[in-house]
């Protein structure tokens, strides 16, 4: 985890550029981070995106400020800053680690073989929801 | 359900409750079927949002010759684009559809997609039925709850759903309906298909 964010800014490769941003880090221990996880700013540390590093890159900001108000998954940041996924869990396992953002992974209830699964009554909702639509 | 424990840190809502950290109930679903058979179409025709395309990770299965000469499975994390939409239900409950990447190669392994969904739906063109052999065969393999939906563009069925199932070699138990991707009511029961289907099965 060594953050070492050189100033350098040579002139690169769109398809290099989205691993700029993570620093090249490209697994993390979030790496199971579910795409449907919940991303809220304002955690213990800091309401405020200004506080973030200098070194932060400008979608780390936008990551914190998108989440400000809302809440949003890792698939809609993902969409919305323009990076794939593996990039946005990296950045956001930072961020997290920094009290920048909670992050809400999905619930899960444990089958008799051990195997984590969807609660009933997640599903059960679900289809009392669309049926009712 | 009495023997259900969550890994969560906050204690378990209720049913359709929201968590007691204010945070919504997420929950997904996974459109799956080839290239062009309508996911996309069949996700923008309920969700609340416009469709959004994101990259995510997938993993890129490449049979292949080893240097030893032996045969080798090499299994390579790619990322490839995808569309998704989001449905709020009542109960701070919000439904999220993911479309497999739209790629006509079957390659990849959608684990990323599919851990912790409830099910998937398998969108079929039976005119090009072959392309969703691998999609019937990855939900088979993973004992993830799947359901077979055919797509009659202009509301015209071409195929017997009896045939399709044969063509298809699906168990009995596999619901399986015509659907018209484009509807949102269609969709809907499509839905409700697979969520009871999902229930049933489920071992919580």
């Amino acid at each position: 985890m060594s953050g070492r964010a050189g100033p350098s800014r040579e002139p690169v490769a769109s398809s290099v550029r989205p691993y700029l941003v993570s620093r090249g880090r490209t697994s993390t221990g979030s790496a199971d981070l579910p795409l449907e996880t919940l991303v809220r700013s304002g955690g213990s540390a800091v309401e405020s995106v200004r506080a973030l590093p200098r070194t932060a890159t400008p979608e780390a900001r936008s990551m914190v400020d998108l989440t400000r108000d809302r809440y949003l998954t890792v698939a809609e940041l993902s969409a919305m800053v323009a990076l794939p996924v593996p990039v946005v869990r990296v950045v956001l396992d930072e961020l997290c680690g920094q009290g920048f953002v909670r992050l809400h992974p999905p619930e899960r209830a444990v089958a008799a073989d051990g195997r984590r699964v969807v609660p009933r009554s997640v599903m059960q909702g679900v289809l009392d929801g669309i049926a009712a639509l | 359900m009495a023997s259900q424990r969550s890994e969560a840190r906050a204690p378990a809502p209720g049913p359709a409750q929201a968590a007691p950290t204010g945070a919504p109930v997420v929950a997904k679903v996974v459109v799956a079927g080839g290239f062009a058979v309508g996911k996309t179409t069949m996700i923008g025709s309920i969700s609340d949002i416009e469709p959004l395309r994101t990259e995510a990770a997938m993993t890129e299965h490449s049979d292949g010759i080893d240097d030893a000469g032996g045969v080798s499975a090499e299994k390579t994390a790619t990322t490839v684009a995808l569309d998704f939409g989001r449905l709020a239900l009542p109960g701070d409950l919000w439904l999220y559809l993911f479309g497999t990447p739209g790629q006509e190669r079957f390659s990849f392994m959608w684990d990323d997609l599919v851990q912790g969904a409830i099910g998937a739906v398998v969108l079929v063109d039976t005119t090009r039925l072959e392309h969703c052999f691998a999609a019937v065969d990855y939900f088979e393999q993973r004992a993830v709850p799947f359901v077979v939906a055919v797509n009659c563009f202009d509301g015209v069925a071409e195929h017997e759903l009896d045939d399709v199932a044969a063509a298809l070699g699906l168990g009995e138990d596999v619901p399986l309906m015509y659907v018209d991707a484009r509807l949102k009511d269609a969709t809907k029961d499509t839905l409700v298909r697979l969520v009871r289907h999902a229930l049933e099965l489920s071992p919580a």
